[in-house]
């Protein structure tokens, strides 16, 4: 087991590197640098040129990186151009923020979508499936954004019941905390939520049709203990890879929804460091995240093991 | 945020479907007409656009502004620049159309052929395409499409592209597994053993038995682009203006809410019933080409 | 099941373990009249005063003092000077300052900390947007802790403007500059949350008149209506930016919307003279009469906006007489003069920065419709605001539609700190040696003297007939607040100040 946490994680090695350069390159190939954000439009030529060299951003660009990469491994993020503070300290303010939303919005999707798509599935083909069915696939067609407007606008605005969005502390006043979340986790499962019931309808329904099940059912089994012991053990590996990839879009991309609802979170940060062609911030954060999504395909992967010992860590599971 | 349900696809036996009964069976479910009926409308309306919008899209009509619906002509009313509200979400419909169909089609035949060539060729797989997969997996579909618009630029093009190139690692994946099983098959290690080229094998055998996989997600990955674009062009990093988004439309509609409520009202509709129809169509095509599972 | 409940249950202690791991910071009751909230659509990026715009001078006027303060006549008020004066020649300012000033750190502020701001400020490599002010400074002298002396060579209203911009910043820690915000204002900062939030105290050893609001904190809130629905539902008190269109929506509402400024930023379509078929004088001229400039203050700058034919402030119009109609709105010309050019059914490009700022997006849009009627068939480039930067410095433009600053400041001030009016270097390409010396002439000369005014004649006639800035209108900066705020002062650049400000 742990020789093969070991070797999974230095097969990330390359990869990582791969992705520092690739990130690197593309937030460098964004027209307009940070001495232009920071000198803005109104500059002589000479300050933007005393800008780019007292940010350093007058070395070649292979320079540039060996510098940042040398650092970034060693945990150095750099200082933010625009915000002079440590890039590692601004990011890893606003990762609790958007892990907050994003396992609240999890949760929700869970409690959701995993009885709705059971439900569908037990009752194939007759009205509660094609009622599931339906309310997911709108769920799907409603844009999550617009799903947010509206919200705040019956919700907060017009009945004043939730807070419009904007993150409260939970020291300050914990109830306000707790109806702060509830719109902006919402919005952010409405998608989850439909997709997730929609998944665990076919892979139920799949594993009924499985010849083990049949068997059991034909042994006399109640169907619920047939349920139980059989196809959800089954239906839920496909289920927690889903959920994983889930977890990690919920996490890097709710800017729209951080965008609606105020949410300081990682992704409004990347937005916002684009715009201002904060180097430093932009490729901590994407190369992050694909160390994030490693991180969470091996959690999945040793998932599998735990819920069906059947599956040998280290197996040709994912395909 | 939207999820790339490619492991829902990669469930699918992959089997030829009954092509006899197929048409009927997809028909045969209200799911499907429905689908149908709704896509074609839309289809219809974005090509026959120029002749049913009431006026140009773009004309920007005087003391006008913010004009509420039925006023001079303007059924849906004008926006702030008093431009037609209803010219201009008919018109939108061409964009949608275009950023779901065009930028799903590139993407997915660059996906599908390294998907092919990672599953033939494995070594070169797993070295090359497979980790460059990962990686661009790894984003979330709303901040590679960010990304790439910030490299780019905006426009209807640059969308097209980002939404382009998050579908390339989706049926690249796809694809790949699928060329994987198949290549266990009986008949197809038959072929392989009596020195069939690895083209002819490809596209003789592979191909055309793993197609309903690709036809599935193809549809769904339609209605994802159709709100990928919607929401870049919300934050503002969509198509140039003055062309009429219906991501645009919603984003300044917000604004008029109370007093030009078809402003936001109207888009915001007619991307759910596109987007609606496309999902009815997936899960329609699904059930028709996933024989083994119960007919819902 | 009881694995998949075990999957749930984790999930969740997770995510109280993280809700519980969350932000703490301590609270304090307060009385609700003692704590003002705002919300800033403006990224709160950091406290540098060099760095103000008219998002983030909301936190400039909580935590430092400027020299001066000019009010909306341009006449000058004591703030840390408490008096000053010119020698005869115009060429030395004296300022002396007010005692027993202290940076919040403690220490006292002397006419050193004054010097270390100026240098700062005209220090290239910091980017300073009053950069262009202190070269009008050739010296600094501190003879003793209480007294300043420029050495000026320029105008004094320019001065005035640099004085009333140049907040004094801690000499000592020049470092923590963006982040400390240690500055001898009424309030001091608590906590910095770099994009997010932040949170001031007022200064207990605050050297003027203490303010009623005991403290104030700020979220950054960039969308307009996630905005409007916080003030709306009670969890901001104060907005210093809104659009026209959420002041609409609040009129008629129990809320307060007002003017912080009617004409800080101003809209305008700079011409690329450089570019083909703008080198032609009658191409750009057609350009000016094609665009209705009453239509875009009416319907892009809203109520309050102010028809611009010349940039100027109210103040200066005096040179200007006689002038204000000098840019008529007549399609019918245009497409005539159009067409002598030869320029008919050109296709021109507007580059914009509409992704930023949608409302220079809405103007490029009616630039396109208003040169469409006149023959000539426009395209428009939206850019995000860096993108737009990098493409403008670089002229690589034939249209812009485009929006300065500064304009509520002094002729001189606004000529010198816009790129677009510059006499040298100007991005549309215009070269001319006589407004390169009137514009000189106006800048250096310390008071209004009949060689300035004939000057200021040859500028405006130069401007309405070489067509290369086209000023339209005003954009004025609109503020909404809930109803039990009042007593918000603002200054020349609509940048909020609380010193007055009272909840109840």
């Amino acid at each position: 087991m742990a020789s093969y946490i070991i070797r999974r994680i230095l097969q990330w090695i390359p990869i990582l590197v791969l992705s520092s350069i690739l990130m690197f390159a593309v937030v460098r190939a964004m027209p307009g640098d940070a001495a232009d954000a920071i000198a803005g439009p109104d500059a002589t030529p000479d300050v933007v040129a005393a800008v780019r060299a007292e940010y350093g951003l007058d070395r070649p660009l292979p320079v540039q990186y060996l510098a940042w990469i040398s650092h970034f491994v060693r945990g150095d993020f750099g200082t933010s151009y625009i915000y002079h503070t440590d890039n590692a300290a601004l990011i890893f303010s606003r990762i609790p923020n958007s892990l907050l939303l994003a396992v609240c919005a999890l949760v929700l999707a869970i409690l959701i979508g995993l009885p709705a798509g059971l439900y569908a599935a037990v009752r194939g083909g007759k009205l509660g499936d094609l009622i599931v069915s339906t309310a997911t696939a709108a769920a799907i067609a409603t844009p999550d954004f617009w799903f947010g407007i509206v919200a705040i606008l019956l919700f907060a605005v017009t009945l004043n019941w939730l807070p419009p969005g904007g993150l409260i502390s939970p020291t300050d006043d914990p109830v306000q905390f707790l109806l702060s979340l509830i719109l902006p986790s919402f919005t952010l499962a409405l998608h989850g939520a439909a997709v997730l019931a929609r998944f665990t309808r076919s892979a139920v329904l799949e594993t009924l049709g499985e010849d083990y099940v049949r068997t059991a059912r034909a042994k006399g089994i109640s169907p619920f203990r047939v349920l139980r012991r059989h196809v959800l053990r089954n239906a839920l590996v496909p289920i927690v890879t889903i959920t994983g990839i889930m977890l990690g879009r919920m996490l890097g991309g709710a800017v729209v929804i951080e965008s609606v609802f105020a949410w300081p979170g990682v992704g409004r940060l990347l937005v916002q460091s684009i715009s201002n062609r904060d180097y430093g911030v932009v490729q901590a954060i994407l190369v992050l995240l694909v160390f994030f999504f490693l991180l969470l395909n091996l959690v999945v992967d040793l998932l599998y093991a735990l819920i069906d010992p059947r599956i040998r860590v280290g197996g040709s599971v994912a395909e | 945020m939207t999820m790339q349900p490619e492991i829902a696809a990669q469930n699918l036996p992959l089997r030829a479907p009954r092509r006899s009964s197929a048409l009927s069976q997809f028909l045969g479910r209200p799911g499907g007409v429905v689908a149908v009926v709704l896509i074609a409308a839309m289809l219809a309306v974005a090509i026959a656009a120029p002749w049913i919008a009431p006026f140009d899209p773009n004309q920007q009509f005087d003391d006008l502004q913010l004009s509420p619906a039925g006023v001079a002509g303007h059924l849906l009313g004008t926006d702030e620049l008093s431009r037609d509200i209803l010219s201009r979400v008919l018109f939108g419909t061409r964009v949608s159309i275009t950023a779901g169909f065009l930028s799903v089609a590139a993407g997915a035949m660059i996906g599908i052929v390294l998907g092919m060539l990672a599953g033939m060729f494995q070594r070169l797989a797993d070295t090359i395409i497979m980790p460059v997969c990962d990686l661009l997996l790894a984003m979330p579909g709303i901040l590679l499409g960010i990304v790439v618009v910030a490299v780019l630029g905006s426009g209807l093009l640059q969308v097209c592209i980002a939404i382009a190139v998050l579908n390339v690692p989706v049926f690249a994946r796809l694809m790949r597994s699928a060329v994987l099983k198949e290549k266990e098959l009986d008949y197809v290690r038959a072929s392989i053993v009596q020195g069939a080229s690895t083209l002819r094998i490809l596209v003789r055998h592979i191909l055309p038995n793993t197609i309903s996989v690709v036809i599935t997600q193809l549809s769904a990955a339609v209605g994802q682009a159709v709100l990928i674009e919607a929401a870049l062009s919300f934050l503002g990093l969509g198509v140039q203006a003055p062309t009429a988004s219906w991501g645009s439309m919603l984003s300044n509609g917000r604004d008029y809410l109370s007093t030009s409520p078809f402003y936001a009202l109207a888009p915001g509709l007619m991307l759910f019933v596109l987007v609606l129809g496309l999902n009815l169509f997936t899960d329609a095509l699904q059930r028709v080409l996933n024989p083994t599972g119960p007919k819902g | 099941m009881s694995l998949s409940r075990t999957l749930k249950r984790g999930l969740l202690v997770a995510g109280c373990a993280v809700a519980l791991g969350f932000a703490a910071t301590p609270s304090i009751t307060l009385a609700a009249s003692d704590l003002l909230r705002i919300g800033l659509q403006a990224d709160l990026s950091s406290f540098d005063p060099t760095r103000l715009n008219t998002g983030t001078g909301v936190t400039t006027n909580l935590l430092y003092n400027s020299l001066i303060y000019l009010d909306a006549g341009g006449t000058p008020h004591p703030e840390l000077a408490k008096s000053w004066s010119f020698s005869p020649d115009g060429r030395t300012l004296t300022l002396n300052l007010v005692d027993g000033v202290t940076f919040h750190d403690g220490r006292k502020m002397t006419s050193k900390d004054v010097a270390y701001s100026l240098e700062y400020a005209g220090t290239p490599a910091v980017g300073a947007n009053i950069l262009p002010f202190t070269k009008l400074i050739q010296q600094v002298d501190t003879p003793n802790d209480d007294t300043v002396v420029l050495h000026v060579n320029g105008s004094q209203r320019v001065i005035y403007d640099l004085l009333d911009l140049l907040y004094v910043i801690d000499s000592q820690h020049p470092k923590d500059i963006f982040t400390s915000g240690n500055g001898t204002g009424p309030y001091k900062l608590v906590s910095f949350d770099p994009g997010q939030s932040a949170e001031f105290v007022l200064y207990d050893k605050y050297w003027g008149q203490k303010p009623a609001i005991k403290r104030v904190e700020i979220k950054e809130l960039p969308d307009a209506q996630s905005a409007l629905a916080q003030l709306r539902a009670g969890a901001v008190d104060f907005l210093p930016t809104i659009t026209r269109e959420n002041a609409a929506q609040l009129a008629g509402s129990r809320f307060k919307t007002g003017i912080a400024s009617a004409d800080a930023l101003g809209f305008d379509v700079g011409i690329n003279v450089d570019k083909p078929p703008f080198d032609k004088p009658e191409v750009r001229k057609a350009v000016s009469l094609a665009l209705d400039r009453k239509r875009i203050a009416a319907e892009i700058g809203g109520p309050g906006s102010i028809v611009k034919c010349l940039p100027w402030t109210e103040l200066d119009k005096a040179d200007s007489a006689g002038l204000e109609d000098s840019c008529p709105y007549d399609p019918a010309q245009a497409k005539a003069l159009i067409a002598k050019a030869g320029a008919t059914g050109a296709t021109v490009e507007i580059l914009s920065s509409g992704q930023s700022a949608p409302e220079i997006g809405t103007l490029a849009q009616v630039m396109q419709s208003s040169l469409a009627q006149i023959g000539l068939n426009a395209r428009i480039t939206d850019l995000a605001g860096t993108a737009f930067v990098a493409q403008f410095r670089k002229s690589q433009f034939q249209l812009t539609s485009h929006s300065y600053g500064r304009a509520s400041r002094s002729a001189q001030a606004l000529l010198m700190s816009a790129v677009v009016f510059w006499a040298k270097g100007n991005v549309m390409g215009v070269k001319s040696q006589s407004y390169e010396d009137d514009v000189n002439l106006v800048v250096n000369s310390p008071t209004d003297t009949p060689e300035t005014a004939a000057a200021w004649k040859r500028i405006d006639q130069f401007m309405l007939s070489d067509n290369w800035v086209l000023p339209l209108a005003t954009n004025p900066i609109r503020w909404a607040s809930s109803p039990k705020l009042s007593g918000v002062a603002f200054s020349l650049d609509g940048a909020p100040n609380f010193d007055g400000a009272v909840l109840n």
